[in-house]
């Protein structure tokens, strides 16, 4: 074993120029996918995590046929008119903490599309009615940027800065919502605007949306003490969502209570699907990249037996078995790999560091979106970096068989006739 | 027991759509401690024969017994066993590994024997020191001279203290003089240590040291002489 990584190593030195070459690129392709990793990774954090603390929450219930007057597809951004609505909301969430460790806190919501007016201007909004006094514990990423968020009691609301600047609103100023209720009826209701809202870690978004008092939008729709959907918070923010989904489901089901738990993911519409789609873009990618650097140790591997032909005829005259000879070339191909990945791990940590430091900047608006502000941070994670590394030594040893057992399987007199 | 024997053996090639025939019903055997040399123009079979006497090829007919054994009832891995523990080889080009020092490359064929690192260095050394060439140990091959390179060959071919060493042609890349003098050192290491020695070359010149010459023409075997 000691002779045969001393021939491997000797032999890497000796073609220094080629093995750098096929190292340098072997650790250029590790540190790209290291740094895509941590950009995707990031870019989940930066747009996921602030949308998860801002609006979507963790879990959200429904009526399992909330929506079957209005397609039957639930969605969790549409506005919630003509939805079949949960009774007694506040009571349903203070039973469901109570029972369920796992959750932190829960607030019942009821969004409507609604005409707001002030003074002669007018326009159509999504109003978001939640509770005031739960506000807080399940949406923390909410906050004002002007004025104040309003409390129960006040009919306050607060605006978007689209809807500001729409209706010249600013804090102190009174709209009035115009709605259908329940059965059709025309309704209104004078609200007070008390702030700007938006979603710390978000701010590039314009939301489409305003907040205001449960209250007011179950007056405007005539539904006292109900509500469209639960939003719940998880104690552990970062835990999975499904399993505490799956037992809420079971409790619904044996309660027989026509309600549904969905999670984050399920109900993540437009947040997640950027995510996905860019870790799948991301993932093609990183399998290009793969395959290249796969392509490049197998050539420097055939290239090396190609050379050595006469020297496998040999050693194998000397005595060596096929799996000698087979080892001899892994071994190759293993020190190589090691010395790729040692140099895409140390790449790969100071692009990532760098990049964590100064941010990656957001070029477009589309870019500002994804990345939840002007620049992205990435955080380096090194288990991460090194399940990489390792990953690409285990890819460079599998693309090196090939050849290596094309050298094993070479019949020694003919490998000796090679010149 | 000879050290080996071939008993009508031949060899055909498949080249492209035509058949070579190298070897024609060629019968022989090799006892212990002879020094044989296999003579013949080019193309007359010399290195096909070497290559089945030393297993590393098979007959197309024939049988081919190295040591007592059968060599057609061994697969592969038996068969590098037996070449690993039986016979040593010393080559036209020398074939020295050109990373390893000389003697790195010395020591190389008891890596398969799994010696202790002490034991095997020690017998490297010693086999080097038996060609003259204990001084030039740490050198690599391209730092030698032809005829040096051939001695560490030498020196790597019996370090396993093997029962036969088979040479192609080991001096046809060196000047006749040292191509004397890497003959005289074979046959001396013939004479101390009793190892069977079979050579092949095109040059009469070196058979005078030939204890036995095998002609061979057009894959025949001659009357011996
Ligand atoms: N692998 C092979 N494929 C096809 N033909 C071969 C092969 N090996 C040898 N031959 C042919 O077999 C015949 C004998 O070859 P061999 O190499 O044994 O001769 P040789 O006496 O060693 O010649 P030289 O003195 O040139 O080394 C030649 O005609 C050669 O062309
Ligand atoms: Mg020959």
């Amino acid at each position: 074993m000691r002779l045969l990584l001393t021939l491997a190593a000797r032999n890497l030195i000796r073609r220094r120029r080629r093995t750098l070459l096929t190292a340098s690129a072997l650790g250029f392709g590790v540190a790209i996918l290291c740094l895509s990793r941590a950009w995707t990774a990031a870019m989940a954090t930066a747009v996921v995590e602030p949308a998860k603390d801002g609006t979507i929450g963790h879990l959200q219930v429904y009526r399992t046929d909330a929506a079957d007057d209005e397609g039957g597809e639930i969605s969790f951004v549409q506005p919630h008119n003509g939805y079949r609505l949960i009774a007694g909301p506040r009571a349903l969430v203070a039973r469901l903490l109570a029972d369920e460790p796992r959750l932190a806190a829960g607030l019942a919501r009821l969004s409507i599309g609604a005409l707001l007016s002030a003074g002669d201007e007018s326009m159509e909004v999504l109003l978001l009615g939640v509770d005031p006094a739960t506000r807080a514990a399940v949406y923390p990423a909410v906050g004002v940027i002007e004025g104040r968020h309003f409390a129960p009691g006040e009919n306050g609301l607060l605006v978007n800065r689209g809807v500001a600047r729409r209706l010249g609103l600013k804090p102190g100023d009174d709209v009035v919502a115009l709605a259908n209720a329940v059965d059709g009826r025309l309704t209104g209701a004078k609200l007070k605007v008390t702030g700007t809202w938006t979603v710390r870690g978000l701010e590039a978004y314009e939301w489409g949306a305003c907040f205001v008092d449960l209250a007011a939008v179950q007056e405007l729709l005539d539904a006292p003490d109900q509500a469209s959907v639960l939003i719940l918070r998880q104690r552990d923010a970062r835990a999975d969502a499904a399993p505490v989904a799956r037992a809420l489901n079971d409790r619904f089901r044996r309660e027989g209570s026509k309600l549904r738990a969905f999670t984050w993911e399920e109900m993540g519409g437009p947040f997640i699907g950027g995510m996905l789609v860019t870790r799948f873009i991301s993932g093609i990618l990183d399998l290009v990249m793969v395959v290249i650097v796969a392509a490049g140790v197998t050539n420097t591997a055939l290239m090396s037996v190609f050379e050595r032909t006469r020297e496998i005829g040999t050693v194998r005259a000397m005595g060596a078995r096929r799996g000698r000879v087979l080892a001899l070339f892994l071994v190759e191909a293993l020190l190589l790999s090691l010395l790729g990945a040692a140099i895409g791990t140390g790449l790969g940590a100071g692009l990532i560091a760098t990049f964590g430091r100064v941010g990656i900047p957001a070029f477009s608006e589309a870019q500002r979106y994804s990345y939840g502000g002007d620049a992205l941070y990435p955080v380096l994670d090194l288990p991460g970096l090194f399940s990489v590394a390792g990953l690409m030594i285990v890819i460079c040893v599998l693309a090196a068989l090939g050849p290596a057992l094309m050298a094993a399987r070479l019949r020694p007199a003919e490998a000796l006739r090679h010149v | 027991m000879s050290s080996a024997r071939l008993e009508d053996v031949s060899k055909d090639y498949a080249l492209g759509r035509t058949q070579v025939s190298a070897l024609r019903g060629v019968s022989l055997a090799v006892e212990p401690g002879e020094f044989v040399a296999v003579a013949g123009p080019s193309g007359s079979g010399k290195s096909t024969l070497l290559n089945l006497v030393g297993c590393l090829d098979h007959p197309s007919a024939g049988r081919v017994v190295v040591d007592g054994r059968d060599v057609a009832a061994l697969d592969d891995d038996a068969l590098s066993d037996l070449r690993a523990q039986k016979i040593g080889f010393i080559f036209q080009s020398f074939n020295l590994i050109p990373v390893l020092s000389a003697l790195e490359n010395v020591e190389f064929p008891l890596l398969f024997r799994g010696l202790p690192r002490a034991q095997s260095r020690a017998r490297a050394e010693r086999a080097l020191d038996e060609v003259g060439l204990g001084d030039v140990a740490r050198h690599r091959p391209d730092e030698l001279s032809g005829g040096q390179r051939q001695r560490v060959a030498i020196a790597r071919a019996l370090v396993t203290a093997p029962v036969l060493v088979l040479a192609d042609e080991p001096t046809a890349n060196l000047d006749s003089k040292t191509g004397e003098a890497i003959l005289d050192l074979m046959l001396d290491l013939n004479r101390k240590q009793g190892t069977t020695f079979i050579f092949s070359t095109h040059d009469p010149k070196v058979l005078v040291h030939a204890q036995r010459v095998l002609r061979l023409a057009d894959g025949r075997l001659e009357a011996a002489s």
